[in-house]
């Protein structure tokens, strides 16, 4: 790669660095890992720079790489305690599309609640539903793009996103309940 | 269009994700239906607060400094990479590169990139919780395990800010990724760590050897990390590792080494 080259890549991938350090983060759980992560992302990417075609969406393209690095490679084995069974989660799936509570309750004491607490309730997701949630509502990345960066169909990503949200709802129900009750007693 | 099929569409539709056609049909669903209406409303502004509340922070120095230092490194064809090396640490260089061919030769994990492999498994905080007992002693993706604490040690002319953690893994390179992590230098400042490595039957080899005061001491490169490793009769391998790619002689360093390997 000459110098050129390199300047420009330089310029726009240190562009993105902080939603690419951020989403790193919110995957991985773990700031030494989404260090790691990222830097790997970097290299990666500056190593396949001549395939990146100019004019299209580099953002869209790193984050691919992004996503592939840490599927192959920070998806590891120890997480697996931390993973729901799919089945075992249907009925709260349902329950959680059919949630009404949500709306019913008071909106300035659910969006009352702090950042740690939402992040909190991101952490609770499952890995898979944690991904397309910060990929198309953080990133605002489309169905299409998800489901190339995943390597899923865009039909997987679209109901993996609904149930998420549907997932995050209830999470954050449950947290200003809670907190409600707190403040009460 | 019903409230049935309307709501079928509010995730699209917030996502922007609908056709024209489909997007027509259902504001005009919309402005006769308040219940769907409210509903719509409900799914935008809870997307709105999911993004304002998950937004990332900014990334820390250290990390940007980390992949700027990355692309220079890359950038710069591999013979010019190591003349730099050899021109700036030539013990180091040549240690780096001894240490590269025996790994490769005992069948460690390989890398791509010289220098800048993940070796890391675990972070500070998640050491001082295993030695605090909160967690097990595990470091996850490795066979790593945590020995206990030992005091912060202060060395002669050198502000430390190492956090005292000895840690036992199965192989070097993964303890002194261990230690690089585990040290929080500011940026400038001088500070060293001091761990000690328990690897059954490890010696310290014989690349970049010195002999001092009768023991010998070996020395490595660690991405901007220089570090001194010395045997133990005891308690197995010891280093002292310099951080963030400060300056110091090589003279200095191994004094610092000798005075701990001597206390």
């Amino acid at each position: 790669m000459n110098r050129a080259d390199q300047q420009i890549f330089e310029k726009i991938a240190f562009e993105h660095v902080d939603r690419l350090f951020g989403t790193a983060l919110k995957l991985t759980r773990n700031s030494a890992e989404a260090e790691d992560l990222v830097q790997e992302t970097f290299t990666r990417a500056f190593q396949h720079f001549d395939q990146f075609e100019q004019g299209t969406n580099f953002k869209a393209w790193i984050f691919r790489i992004l996503v592939n690095t840490y599927i192959n490679g920070y998806r590891r084995k120890e997480r697996a305690p931390v993973l729901v069974d799919f089945t075992e989660m249907e009925p709260v799936y349902e329950e959680a599309a059919q949630e009404t509570s949500f709306l019913n309750q008071p909106a300035e004491s659910l969006y009352d609640l702090l950042d740690d607490e939402v992040k909190q309730a991101l952490e609770r997701l499952p890995e898979e539903y944690r991904m397309v949630l910060l990929l198309a509502s953080v990133e605002g990345f489309s169905y299409e793009e998800i489901a190339k960066m995943v390597g899923c169909p865009i039909g997987t990503v679209m109901s993996r996103l609904f149930r998420a949200r549907a997932l995050m709802r209830k999470s954050l129900v449950e947290y200003a309940r809670e907190r409600g009750l707190r403040e009460k007693k | 269009m019903n409230c049935s099929e309307a709501r079928k569409l509010v995730h699209l539709f917030v996502d922007g994700a609908l056709d024209p056609r489909a997007n027509v049909d259902v504001l005009a669903h919309l402005n006769m239906c308040a219940a769907c209406s409210a509903r719509f409303e409900d799914a935008k502004k809870f997307e709105e607060f999911l993004r304002s509340k998950l937004r990332h922070d900014e990334t820390p120095a250290g990390v940007r400094i980390r992949l700027e230092s990355g692309i220079a490194r890359l950038s710069q064809p591999w013979p010019a990479r190591m003349a730099w090396r050899l021109k700036r640490h030539p013990m180091a260089a040549m240690s780096g590169v001894a240490a590269v061919l025996a790994i490769s030769l005992v069948g460690w994990q390989t890398c791509g990139v010289l220098f800048t492999c993940p070796y890391v498994r675990a972070s500070a905080d998640h050491y001082l919780r295993i030695a605090a007992g909160e967690l097990p002693m595990t470091v996850p993706g490795s066979a790593a395990t945590l020995a206990g604490s030992v005091p912060v040690r202060k060395f002669d002319g050198l502000e430390h800010s190492g956090r005292g953690v000895f840690a036992l893994s199965d192989n070097l390179r993964d303890a002194v990724g261990d230690a690089y992590r585990m040290t929080h230098c500011p940026t400038g400042s001088r500070c060293v760590v001091l761990f000690s490595v328990s690897l059954p039957g490890v010696d310290i080899g014989n690349h970049d050897c010195v002999e001092m005061h009768g023991r010998k001491f070996t020395r490595w490169e660690y991405d901007g990390c220089r570090l001194v490793c010395w045997k133990d009769e005891k308690n197995g391998l010891y280093c002292i590792m310099v951080c963030k790619k400060q300056e110091m002689e090589d003279d200095a360093l191994l004094n610092i080494a000798s005075l701990a390997a001597t206390e």
